[in-house]
């Protein structure tokens, strides 16, 4: 498990990574997908989760559906035009970052 | 894989609800996600309540009321960057308005007013707010929050004030003077003591609050001492009164020393001065200190009229009626004045004429005079003539 910070900054790509490739997801389905991509390396927390699918839903970057499963709603995130364009912003800002952090902590790639 | 029935996902969404959260999407959010945690996780003869509470106790450190909270602080922080954007584009626009309104005022060219109108109204509803929340946002400490709160507060109070002094609406002083007082009284202490003692913004408080008070000074230095005004307007109401007096001597002169000239015009004529009496007395009344018409009973109690234009003071329809009145009578006065070869009468109606609005109600009173005198002066000349 890595801290809460480094997630918190990432948190935002990662969702939008996700949806560009699964199309329409619901909260716990990526927290799921997370989980398994990593390896239960990086769970998403429900407190850091929502929220930030919140936030984006009222940035406009994600649109919602909302299916209803027996009682309960099902809410699904999909990506908006203006999102799919973030998205690819945000991956390649983070792949910069990752470049300059490993220059700037002097990380070498074949001991990592 | 337990079975979820609808009593559990009642209970589950009340329970949410009672720990605080209150977004309804985010109530659902929530439920759906223990839902699916519930189902694959608890075996189906599992004890639900128990999994229940662990399961959501996970969700947070102090209460599930966190995830809400956190929520709405992402939410705001999204609207951040819009209300800055905001904030810097009505700061440009009250600015650039402001100085287009007052070079036009300058130069007397029209459109002027509307400029300063919107250029201030924007600058103290659009962009002082703005500013203070997204200062607000940016301090933790409560005290610093406070006082830009007064700060943003008196800003926005004095801007108006000013508003409503060049518009010539009520209340404008008020405004402008406790601005002042709570900036002075309330904002300069806050910010002076909280600063002072934080030596990293030591010098910065000392020097801000010198501008402060400088510039509060400058401002004042610039305002007549409410001494000055009440010279002033005594004069001004002592030069109305003695002109006021000699006309009355003149009128009453003439009325002795009319003998047949009970022409049109001179019944015209007198019944304009009558009009022109019954305006002023009104208008005096609400003009005094005191309420009363008699200027000279006023002035030795010190009670004078005050030297302001007539729009602030004369906005009641009865004057606008009287003035009307006044217009329609000096019309058919100066058609027999034109034929008799006499001085035709001329004022600025008050109801009428934008030029009133921005006149001196001393002007406005001797405007009145002058008609009556017109009146006198045709009168004695026909006299004359006979």
């Amino acid at each position: 498990m890595y801290s809460s910070e480094l997630i918190k900054g990432t948190l935002k790509t990662i969702i939008l990574k996700l949806l560009k490739e699964n199309k329409r997801m619901y909260g716990y389905e990526i927290t799921q997908k997370v989980k398994d991509l990593t390896g239960n390396k990086i769970q998403l927390t429900e407190g850091a989760l929502y929220p930030s699918l919140h936030a984006l839903e009222a940035e406009g970057i994600l649109t919602t559906e909302t299916e209803f499963i027996g009682k309960r709603v099902r809410k699904y995130y999909t990506l908006s035009e203006e999102g799919k364009i973030r998205s690819e912003e945000k991956i390649s800002e983070f792949a910069d970052f990752m470049n300059t952090m490993k220059a700037l902590l002097n990380i070498d790639p074949k001991t990592v | 894989m337990y079975q979820l029935k609808d009593k559990h996902i009642d209970f589950i969404l009340n329970d949410i609800s009672a720990r605080g959260v209150t977004i309804e999407d985010l109530q659902y959010n929530l439920l759906d996600h223990i839902c699916c945690i519930i189902e694959r996780n608890l075996e189906e003869n599992g004890d639900f309540e128990n999994f229940y509470k662990r399961t959501v106790q996970s969700f947070f450190k102090n209460d599930l009321k966190e995830i809400e909270e956190e929520t709405i602080s992402l939410i705001i922080f999204k609207n951040y960057y819009t209300m800055k954007k905001a904030m810097i584009i009505s700061g440009t626009a009250s600015v650039g308005l402001l100085s287009f309104g007052l070079f036009f005022k300058f130069m007397h060219w029209p459109g002027a007013s509307i400029g300063i109108l919107l250029g201030i109204t924007i600058l103290s509803l659009i962009f002082l707010p703005l500013m203070f929340i997204l200062k607000i946002k940016e301090k933790q400490n409560i005290k610093d929050k406070i006082t830009i709160g007064i700060g943003a507060f008196a800003g926005i109070l004095i801007s108006m004030g000013i508003l409503f002094k060049i518009m010539h609406w009520p209340y404008a002083n008020m405004m402008m003077n406790s601005s002042i007082a709570i900036l002075m009284l309330l904002f300069l202490p806050f910010y002076f003591f909280s600063g002072i003692r934080n030596p990293e913004t030591k010098v910065n408080t000392i020097v801000s609050s010198i501008l402060l008070i400088s510039a509060t000074g400058l401002l004042f230095t610039l305002m007549r001492s409410p001494r000055a005004t009440f010279l002033i307007d005594k004069q001004l109401t002592e030069t109305y009164l003695r002109d006021d007096q000699l006309l009355r001597f003149e009128i009453n002169e003439v009325k002795s020393g009319a003998d047949s000239t009970n022409s049109d015009l001179n019944k015209k004529g007198r019944e304009i001065i009558e009009q022109c009496d019954l305006i002023k007395k009104r208008f005096i009344e609400q003009e005094s200190e005191n309420g009363s018409s008699d200027l000279q009973a006023g002035l030795q109690n010190n009670s004078v009229m005050h030297e302001h234009t007539i729009q602030a003071g004369f906005r009641n329809d009865l004057y606008s009626a009287l003035s009307d009145k006044l217009e329609v009578m000096a019309k058919e006065y100066n058609a027999l004045a034109v034929n008799a070869k006499r001085l035709p009468i001329t004022f600025e109606s008050i109801s009428n004429s934008k030029e009133a609005n921005s006149m001196s109600c001393f002007v406005m009173l001797n405007q009145l005079t002058l008609v009556q005198r017109t009146v006198l002066q045709n009168e004695r000349s026909l006299m004359a003539c006979k």
